[in-house]
């Protein structure tokens, strides 16, 4: 699971964190799942209208798509900031933000791609965002 | 949806004079909505010898709309404009008498001249023509055939007398199938429709050689409906036209009906409808003056056709010109009010029309107010892949020539019933709060706490269900699948919003 985990974060790392072998330890196991499950919850609450617009042609437009996947990627990337820092103090490590800067920026694109893929998954439960990306 | 009216009968439908044209033009509105009618078409014949009289006129260009908007549809999926309307004419087989191709019946020798002309007045003898002033004023010698009777039926039994005699009664005979029936619309306080009325009924039951198909016509289904005086008209000493004159012809007339009609079984059914003559309109001799205002009973009138075609064969059954079994029946609305809306209709009534009407009504709506917003930006249902429907179907013949054209005189029917007196204004036509569309209703929905709050709804909820039933349609013509977009759409709209009204 930490390797599957690890490939995902460390995907387009072409330069490594300082902070990679504390990540790998300690962060990606619990990341990965949290950024899965965010995104997914993200994912469902677009395409449920929120369950508020759920019946409603609101919010369906490939521009509200677009902002809401911006939008809730940057707050699943910033749950996970938080999370490492959490898990990375639990264990005594200390690091600051910049230091691994590049896992939240991938988690931020990670929940960009996470959030097409399970679009297209989701899409077909609500007929009025059903051709939502496209 | 499947289009099942095919193995119904055709309805032969004959309206008389104004009146006539306009209970046709209601009824023309309810079958544009989809309201069911048994009948696997329709073919109106409608008889005034008054050709531009401006209610006839209005009645046979909204006719020729439906037709034009009917021709691009199809009906596996869509219940708007389902009943086909057709010509006389358009029946007609090839080697046939060869008659024009109008909803228009041609009456000989009326369309210029003098009464005293189409008798041969100046040809008789001088007994006769004493005889002939004794039943007929001078001013009736002498009137115009062509802008109709002016509620002198006595001169227009002379002269539709001779309607038996014509290519389009001969043509109606010939395509008169085993079951298919007639229905005749007239009015009882006029000229043209008291006189033509009785006379159609007896030319009908007493068809013989060499008409086409006597035994058939003389024992074909037959029912009529005959409107007693609903509005008046204002006093004019320029205008023979006297409304004073209305109750005391109706009273004649029905006298004449019950030994005639009524009383000798030669109808399968009868009904009867009238109101209080609260309305005066301007007095007008025919021609295109005479174009009055929609009212409600017109309405109530088409529903008589809907309830004759409902009526099961059996009862209609007819040995040697005489119906074994007649039904006189009238209308009746719940309460006696003077404005009335959807509430005060009967539950039959309601069942009949309220759901096709308000889809339709729910259709324009949405036309009128959001539909160019809709396939600008464009919302799902517009954005099918195989079939988009993007702003240049706006500017298509089929919308903006046929369907909007239609829609203004249908919105025009409903604003003339609103005005009128008395007064049917079921809809709030123009509003974007879609919960208060039907005048007197608004749709409730229960709180958290027990209560009940207005169940408010928009467009954004109308694309919703638009958008719903886009997944559901095949691959159709861009027209066949707008209309069936809207058909389904308000159809469920109207089943999940309104169906406490029934209640």
């Amino acid at each position: 699971m930490k390797d599957f985990f690890a490939l995902i974060f460390e995907f387009f790392g072409t330069v490594q964190c300082i902070a990679y072998g504390a990540l790998y330890d300690h962060v990606y196991v619990p990341a990965g799942f949290v950024l899965l499950f965010l995104t997914f919850v993200w994912t469902l609450l677009f395409y449920q209208g929120f369950f508020v617009w759920k019946r409603k042609a609101k919010f369906d437009t490939q521009k509200d798509w677009f902002i809401w996947m911006i939008g809730s990627s940057l707050i699943t990337s910033a749950a996970l900031a938080i999370l490492a820092d959490a898990q990375l103090r639990a264990a005594g490590k200390k690091y600051e933000l910049s230091d691994y800067l590049e896992y939240v920026c991938l988690s931020f694109l990670w929940g960009c791609i996470f959030y097409f893929i399970f679009s297209n998954l989701v899409k077909y439960t609500n007929a009025s965002r059903r051709k939502i990306p496209f | 949806m499947t289009d099942t009216n095919k193995n119904y009968p055709k309805l032969f439908l004959f309206c008389i004079g104004g009146t006539g044209a306009r209970v046709l033009k209601s009824l023309s509105f309810l079958l544009a909505s989809g309201v069911n009618i048994k009948a696997s078409k329709i073919i109106p014949i409608i008889i005034d010898p008054d050709d531009s009289n401006g209610d006839v006129q209005r009645t046979i260009e909204i006719l020729r709309n439906y037709q034009s908007v009917r021709k691009s549809l199809e009906f596996n999926y869509n219940g708007f404009f389902k009943t086909d309307i057709q010509t006389l004419a358009s029946l007609n087989p090839e080697g046939g008498k060869r008659i024009p191709d109008s909803f228009r019946a041609d009456i000989n020798g009326t369309r210029d001249g003098i009464f005293q002309n189409f008798i041969g007045y100046e040809t008789m003898s001088l007994e006769n023509r004493a005889m002939v002033e004794l039943l007929f004023s001078e001013k009736n010698l002498t009137s115009e055939l062509s802008v109709g009777f002016k509620g002198n039926p006595h001169m227009g039994s002379v002269v539709l007398n001779q309607f038996n005699e014509s290519a389009e009664f001969e043509v109606f005979a010939s395509q008169l199938g085993e079951k298919d029936r007639v229905f005749i619309v007239s009015s009882i306080f006029g000229g043209t429709g008291a006189a033509g009325f009785p006379l159609l009924v007896k030319n009908i039951r007493n068809a013989k050689d060499p008409l086409s198909n006597p035994d058939r016509l003389k024992n074909v289904p037959l029912g009529a409906i005959t409107v007693a005086p609903y509005f008046g008209v204002e006093p004019d000493d320029t205008i023979s036209i006297d409304k004073s004159t209305f109750i005391a012809k109706t009273k004649a007339a029905l006298e004449y009906y019950y030994d005639n009609l009524s009383g000798n079984n030669s109808l399968n059914a009868l009904y009867y409808i009238g109101d209080q003559t609260v309305r005066d309109y301007k007095a007008a001799e025919g021609r295109t003056k005479q174009m009055n205002d929609a009212h409600v009973i017109e309405l109530f009138s088409a529903l008589s056709i809907l309830d004759f075609m409902d009526i099961p064969e059996e009862r209609l059954k007819c040995s040697n010109g005489v119906a074994d079994e007649s039904s006189f029946l009238e209308y009746g609305i719940r309460d006696d009010v003077d404005h009335l809306n959807v509430q005060n209709l009967g539950l039959k009534t309601k069942v009949a029309i309220l759901e096709p009407l308000t889809q339709y009504v729910l259709s324009m709506n949405f036309w009128n107010n959001t539909l160019q917003q809709a396939v600008s930006k464009p919302e799902n249902w517009a954005r099918s892949k195989k079939v988009p429907i993007k702003t240049d179907f706006l500017v298509t013949e089929f919308y903006r020539q046929q369907l909007s054209r239609y829609n203004l005189r249908f919105k025009e029917w409903l604003d003339e019933m609103a005005r009128n007196t008395r007064s049917f204004a079921p809809y709030n036509q123009d509003t974007t709060m879609l919960h208060n569309l039907i005048s007197g209703f608004t749709p409730m929905k229960k709180t958290l706490l027990g209560g009940e709050k207005p169940n408010e709804w928009y467009y954004e909820d109308y694309n919703h269900e638009l958008n719903e039933q886009d997944v559901k349609l095949p691959v159709m013509e861009i027209e066949q699948r707008f209309m069936a977009l809207f058909y389904n759409a308000t159809k469920l709209l109207f089943q999940k919003r309104f169906t406490a009204l029934f209640q």
